[in-house]
């Protein structure tokens, strides 16, 4: 059980399994800049992580761009901060040394791992799929609540493809790189993780932006910066939270992007897409 | 030869001119779909039209009342930039700067062909003199 007299700060589960002293650094860094006790505690799974934030257990989260977007509209959370000039994308991932060399490769019935289904990356790896025209209807999913869990199903040959977040990807080491093979890899630039504070931190919201967009500015924030892998962090404007809400909404009350019916065989109701329906005069 | 912004001459020529766009049609050869643009501050202005088919754009014009999947519309001052390219088609749906209705998921699924579309408006000289 968290302490709730002190302020409580979590990040994303993809970052359980790497790089954690850096987010206990982190903490520390945080700690010192605002004057404020803060007690770090990293989360298992996605499932648990959003639960416990929901729930209002932490104060602090920095969140994959599906998540950070409930918090802010469940909880009231404002997004302070992002990675400058880094975007969530998505590597789809086989066995270097397994016969999948292309999308022509894939058998019959395709095993995807992947970590969630309720993250961007899940979204963006199906949105890979479809424009090469893979029916979804060959798609055999293993969710495995992590993304070092896509990895461990890759290896152990559970899966013929992996959904894998960039920087998981990156951040492996070259052994396990060098096992896999990128068949496709996104480049839409769109969303993005953030620093999200929720009402008892927001009394510090100027001087945590402030903490965390100079820390390119003084030494000890550039070490930390590149320990975590992140050129800086940027502000988040309220147009970059409406686009993705909306993107976010969509895709989690079950809709689809317009095209799924020309690539998939799968039935779908006309309800899935979002079409501008209404008169445009009176939504301007 | 320049023709009037947003006008069924405007739009009929980004049609023609899509055609020299081979990236665009086969980023987009499974999407079907339907759309309207307009001038958010200049109401007197009619909407118009394109509508894609497998990739290729089978109607360029007036806006005739059928369902649009997608409305884009803006201020003259950002349609301007929009198709001088002074700011992307991604930067200008994420400022807000382009209004947009419709479906996010799809506009993010087709970001490339999206941003295609955007240089595809601002190839065709127009005066915006209107």
């Amino acid at each position: 059980m968290l302490s709730r007299d002190m302020l409580q700060f979590t990040v994303d589960p993809n970052y359980s399994g790497k790089n954690l002293p850096g987010w206990f650094l982190m903490n520390t860094y945080l700690q010192r800049h605002l004057g404020e006790i803060m007690h770090f505690q990293p989360c298992e799974g996605f499932d648990s992580c959003r639960q416990a934030v929901l729930s209002g257990a932490f104060d602090l989260v920095y969140a994959n761009p599906f998540d950070w977007v409930q918090y802010v509209q469940k909880l009231g959370f404002q997004p302070v901060a992002k990675p400058r000039d880094h975007f969530d994308e998505v590597y789809l991932c086989t066995l270097a040394g397994g016969p999948i060399h292309g999308y022509a490769d894939l058998p019959p019935r395709i095993r995807i791992a992947s970590a969630h289904e309720g993250t961007l990356i899940h979204m963006i790896g199906l949105f890979l799929m479809d424009k090469a025209e893979i029916d979804r209807a060959r798609l055999d999913f293993v969710y495995t609540g992590s993304y070092q869990g896509v990895l461990k199903a890759l290896l152990q040959g559970n899966a013929d493809v992996g959904f894998l977040f960039d920087e998981v990807y990156t951040g492996a080491s070259g052994l396990i790189r060098g096992r896999l093979r990128i068949l496709d890899q996104s480049d839409d630039a769109f969303a993005f993780h953030a620093f999200c504070i929720g009402p008892r931190l927001a009394p510090k919201m100027e001087p945590l932006q402030d903490v965390l967009l100079g820390m390119n500015d003084e030494p000890r924030g550039q070490v930390l910066l590149q320990d975590l892998g992140f050129p800086g962090f940027a502000s988040v404007t309220p147009e970059e939270v409406e686009c993705l809400t909306t993107l976010a909404e969509e895709y989690i009350s079950g809709h689809e992007a317009i095209d799924l019916r020309s690539t998939s065989s799968l039935s779908i109701d006309d309800s899935a897409f979002v079409v501008a329906r209404e008169d445009p005069t009176a939504t301007s | 030869m320049t023709v009037k912004f947003m006008s069924t001459e405007w739009i009929r020529l980004v049609g023609k001119q899509w055609d020299t766009h081979p990236e665009i049609q086969k980023d987009l050869r499974n999407f079907n779909a339907t759309w309207e643009y307009y001038i958010e501050d200049r109401p007197d202005i009619p909407h118009v039209m394109l509508f894609c088919k497998a990739g290729k754009v089978i109607f360029a014009g007036p806006s005739d009342g059928r369902r649009r999947d997608f409305i884009m519309w803006t201020s003259m001052e950002n349609w301007k930039k929009i198709l001088s390219g002074e700011i992307s088609g991604k930067a200008a749906l994420m400022t807000r700067r382009l209004k947009f209705k419709g479906s996010m998921m799809t506009a993010m699924k087709y970001m490339t062909p999206f941003n295609i579309h955007l240089n595809i408006l601002g190839e065709i000289p127009v005066d915006f003199d209107i």
